[in-house]
């Protein structure tokens, strides 16, 4: 890496009289796979490589990136993200401030068994082909005629340095399955996502990632428990029902319904016109939003997980941040520019996912801690329940107030015992009434990888999301 | 427009090593970047950004197997790296049977995608332009303003080795502004336009404070059914769906609800949407697609009845069809979505509606089902509730939950005058105009 080209900017910066100045030399490689219905699709190689910037000058803050590497280009590009400052002063009534943090030197990468440099497209097609071979006969009178499987792996090498000191280095691989396939039954058609939910399976680290998911088993298991819901699944009740919800649906839930309501950016008005807001104010630490089970951490520092990092993208060290702990608000995400209004310290929630991108403020892992129940006492004393174990459909309000969650897999609890498959559930709930309603949680922990969207130009970012079964009591379900 | 040599020779040099390493089909895109982006919150412009970018995509065919990237290293030693790795893997997968030769050129092409320089021109003040934007919103009832402003100018060049060579160079200037009168009051403005002067910064700003100041203190609405006003705004939404959906992958997949409506009649024979690979006065799309065949315009929906998918050359084969120059490599997909105006005033459509909801915005659409088109979405911004021909409060805090074809056998008006949509949550550049919908369900959460 031109890490030399990354200092000059910083210090050409510094010497035109930026206040602050940062830049990050990023380089992404990536492979992917795709097989549709047995038939592999042209394979994938790309790589992405260039430097971003961001300069405050007198508040202002202005962010620059380019992919011409060259000296004279580098600084062309520090011109002119300066003067783009200097320009957009008269409207910019609310200066920047970054809180002061400690500067770091350091290099760091998630662990890597297996690199993913040595992994050759024809490895990532045969895994998909035998998968593909396991599932295409489906079983139980459902069959899966039309299948789309795909497999990347990307490989993200970053070097960061800013005018406060900081010299790091990270890097981050990381390997993900997606699938979505028709399911045909009965004369009728569905068309349905492995995992359900839009979401993916995979974390950081090398080609032991995807071996570890045992795809096979996974996706097998998926097509048959799919194919039971779709012809056996019955309409949930009409009355008022214990839930139990599955970890693909809790951790969906904590990432939506408290890792972006506690955005620090959001609750300031940022993201107004994009993501939206939040229904919590900046005075809203301390304050209570669910039951004492209510407990919600985003780490990126879990090894293996798909939103890992050591250091964000502001150079500040990565730790756990217990978002909402005992049913209350416990702390916000924060960059070093929220951090500094809200008179906090970051607490290393910014990220970016490509050179051309500013660092924003952005969830890592996001999960519900486990609790103490096992399954079984989970849903033991429920008369009537239903367990949503996966979901299709979710939405939520750009205030995070108002979600919907769609069910896909779920069955009916009747007198303490998991019965018959229950089709589309729907849970539309507030986020105070859910979180208030959840009253235990099971002592287990599962992850699922996703791509959350935020920012302008839009970035999606790798992350994780998680938790154990919980049970919630007293909810009308609906139906489509 | 002049094109910057540099493009076409990125792409030569691409397609030259990849033929010399052994490659038999190839087509080479590369494209320059310029964005200015200003984003402002609570009336203060919080960041400006300049990013330019330049990078290649290379399809490679070596006998019958297929291989596709994209490159941000364009310096002749990069290229070379990047294309040899290509043909190289390329190598090692197996022969694909839907493996179809690049069409072979040259054609001739229609107009290429307007082109402004001001729009990138070092002197155009685009904080000004943001000034004005926060000034309508604020004058006209909000309380602040957030939002962004893009200027975009982008040059892209095809070459192939079946004979195309192609390059054309356009800008695009987009505002998307959303006014707060209270933070649970808020209205949305946008404005499009491949020209400087064709934005209305000022027009949206208004149009967004304006909402803003009439969504204060909204009622709650019950769960029923309701005759929907959408705006071009929230139709928009609806009919890039149709547009991505009507793509032969997603349907030769199985995963698409309009696959099944082909030849069949699915709203009243007052509705056409067509795919259009440039529009006149529009902005975004291009006059080639990704396999160098000319782009032009297809009907997906002509007089009501379904009528064509978007392919390209491999989906095409498939379906034993012409390939109607949407390619993507990969998948088919929309360029600019049109939608025909209708007669009704859109006063007229207020009047003549009994019990109903006007959505002047909308995000979060989510499939429950791709293949029935079931999905629900969450209306954001100001909405009113009308009764008996009269908009009679401002309400809050609704979802709309329905599926697609349903809503386009209930399409029973449509507007005179049109709009450009373009945001965060429209991503194909959409024409249209705002549209009624009959007896769609509205559901709200539990509290």
């Amino acid at each position: 890496m031109e890490t030399d080209l990354a200092d000059l900017a910083v210090s050409l910066a510094r010497s035109r009289g930026a206040e602050y100045a940062e830049a990050r030399l990023q380089t992404s490689w990536r492979s992917a796979a795709l097989l549709r219905n047995g038939v592999l699709e042209p394979a994938e190689m790309s790589d992405s490589h260039g430097l971003g910037i961001r300069i405050i000058y007198n508040g202002s803050l202005a962010f620059g990136a380019s992919n011409d590497l060259g000296r004279k280009s580098i600084r062309t590009l520090v011109e002119r993200t300066l003067k783009r400052a200097k320009t957009s002063a008269p409207l910019v009534t609310n200066k920047i401030r970054l809180s002061e943090e400690v500067s770091s030197k350091d290099r760091w990468a998630a662990e890597e068994q297996k690199p993913l440099e040595s992994v050759g497209i024809e490895q990532l097609v045969d895994t998909l082909r035998e998968v593909d071979l396991l599932i295409a006969p489906g079983a139980l009178g459902v069959t899966f005629p039309r299948r789309l499987l795909t497999i990347a792996i990307v490989v993200q090498d970053k070097y960061f340095t800013n005018s406060d000191g900081s010299s790091l280095t990270g890097r981050v691989p990381r390997a993900h399955f997606f699938g979505l396939v028709t399911a045909v039954y009965e004369g009728k058609a569905t068309a349905v996502t492995i995992p359900p939910g839009y979401a993916q399976v995979g974390g950081s680290g090398g080609w032991e990632v995807i071996e570890a998911l045992n795809l096979h088993k996974y996706v097998k298991e998926e097509t048959d428990s799919i194919s039971d819901v779709l012809l056996h699944g019955k309409s949930p009740p009409q009355e008022d029902v214990d839930v139990v919800l599955g970890p693909d649906v809790t951790g969906l839930v904590a990432h939506e319904s408290c890792g972006h309501p506690g955005e620090a950016d959001r609750i300031l008005g940022r993201e107004g016109a994009q993501a939206g807001e939040s229904y919590l104010d900046s005075t809203d630490i301390g304050r209570r939003i669910g039951s004492a089970e209510a407990n919600v951490v985003d780490d990126p520092t879990i090894p293996h997980s798909m939103g890992f990092y050591t250091y964000d993208d502001e150079g500040v060290l990565a730790r756990p941040r217990h978002l909402i702990e005992g049913g209350v608000v416990k702390e916000l995400l924060h960059n070093r520019a929220t951090a500094s209004e809200f008179g906090v310290q970051s607490n290393g929630s910014a990220r970016s996912v490509r050179f051309d991108r500013e660092p924003i403020v952005r969830m890592a892992n996001t999960y519900v801690e486990p609790g103490d129940h096992s399954f079984e006492e989970l849903i033991e004393g429920i008369s009537l329940g239903v367990y949503i174990k996966s979901f299709m459909e979710w939405n939520i309000d750009d205030k995070r107030l108002n979600q919907r969650y769609g069910g896909l897999e779920a069955y009916l609890i009747r007198n303490g015992e998991v019965g018959h498959p229950v089709r589309s559930p729907i849970l539309e709930i507030t986020t105070p009434k859910l979180w208030s309603t959840l009253d235990a949680r099971g002592k287990d922990l599962k992850f699922m990888a996703a791509t959350c969207g935020k920012g302008d130009p839009s970035q999606g970012a790798p992350v994780w999301t998680g938790g154990p079964h919980v049970r919630l009591r007293n909810l009308r379900l609906k139906t489509r | 427009m002049k094109i910057d040599i540099e493009i076409h020779q990125v792409c030569d040099t691409a397609l030259n090593v990849a033929m010399t390493s052994g490659a038999n089909d190839v087509s080479i895109i590369a494209e320059r970047k310029r964005e200015n982006m200003i984003r402002f919150s609570n009336n203060t412009v919080t960041v400006v950004k300049t990013i330019e970018t330049i990078s290649i995509q290379a399809y490679v065919g070596v006998g019958r197997r297929r291989m596709i990237g994209v490159s941000s290293n364009v310096s002749q030693e990069g290229i070379r790296r990047f294309v040899t790795n290509l043909v190289k893997a390329c190598r090692t997968l197996e022969p694909s049977s839907d493996y179809v030769a690049l069409p072979s050129g040259p054609f001739r092409y229609g107009s290429s995608p307007a082109f402004d320089k001001l729009i990138i021109d070092e002197d155009t003040d685009l904080v000004d332009i943001v000034k004005q934007s926060i000034n309508a919103a604020i004058d006209s009832g909000a309380k602040r303003a957030s939002g962004s402003l893009l200027g975009s100018d982008d040059e892209t060049a095809i070459t192939t080795s079946a004979g195309v060579r192609r390059a054309e160079r356009s800008t695009s200037i987009l505002l998307s502004l959303r006014a707060f009168a209270e933070k649970n009051a808020s209205g949305h403005g946008l404005s499009c336009s491949a020209n400087l002067s064709g934005l209305d910064a000022a027009g949206a700003g208004k149009r967004a404070g304006q909402y803003a100041k009439r969504a204060l203190n909204p009622r709650t609405c019950p769960e029923g059914k309701y005759d929907l006003i959408l705006t071009p705004t929230v139709a928009a939404d609806i009919f890039q769906h149709i547009g991505e959906f009507a793509s032969a992958f997603y349907v030769d997949l199985g995963v698409s609800f309009f696959g099944d409506m082909i030849g069949k009649t699915v709203a009243r024979d007052s509705l056409n949407i067509r795919d259009r690979g440039v529009v006149k006065g529009g902005f975004g799309g291009r006059s080639f697609d990704d396999e160098g065949l000319p782009t032009r315009e297809t009907y997906l929906v002509e007089n009501g009845q379904a009528k064509s998918l978007l392919h390209n050359n491999v989906t095409s084969k498939k379906f034993a069809t012409d390939s109607t120059g949407n390619a993507g490599i990969i998948d088919p997909h929309p360029w600019n979505i049109v939608v025909d105006e209708g007669d009704q005033r859109y006063e007229e459509l207020v009047k003549d509606t009994k019990r109903g909801i006007i959505v002047t915005n909308n995000w979060y659409t989510r499939f429950q089902d791709m293949r029935s088109g079931q999905y629900s979405t969450l209306p954001r911004d100001a909405a009113f509730m009308i009764e008996n021909g009269e908009i009679t409060s401002p309400i809050s805090g609704i979802r709309i939950s329905d599926s697609i074809p349903r809503q386009l056998r209930e399409i029973d008006a449509i507007t005179r005058g049109r709009e450009w949509i373009y945001w965060w949550e429209v991503r194909v550049p959409t024409l249209t105009p705002a549209i009624r919908l009959r007896n769609v369900p509205v559901t709200r959460a539990s509290t």
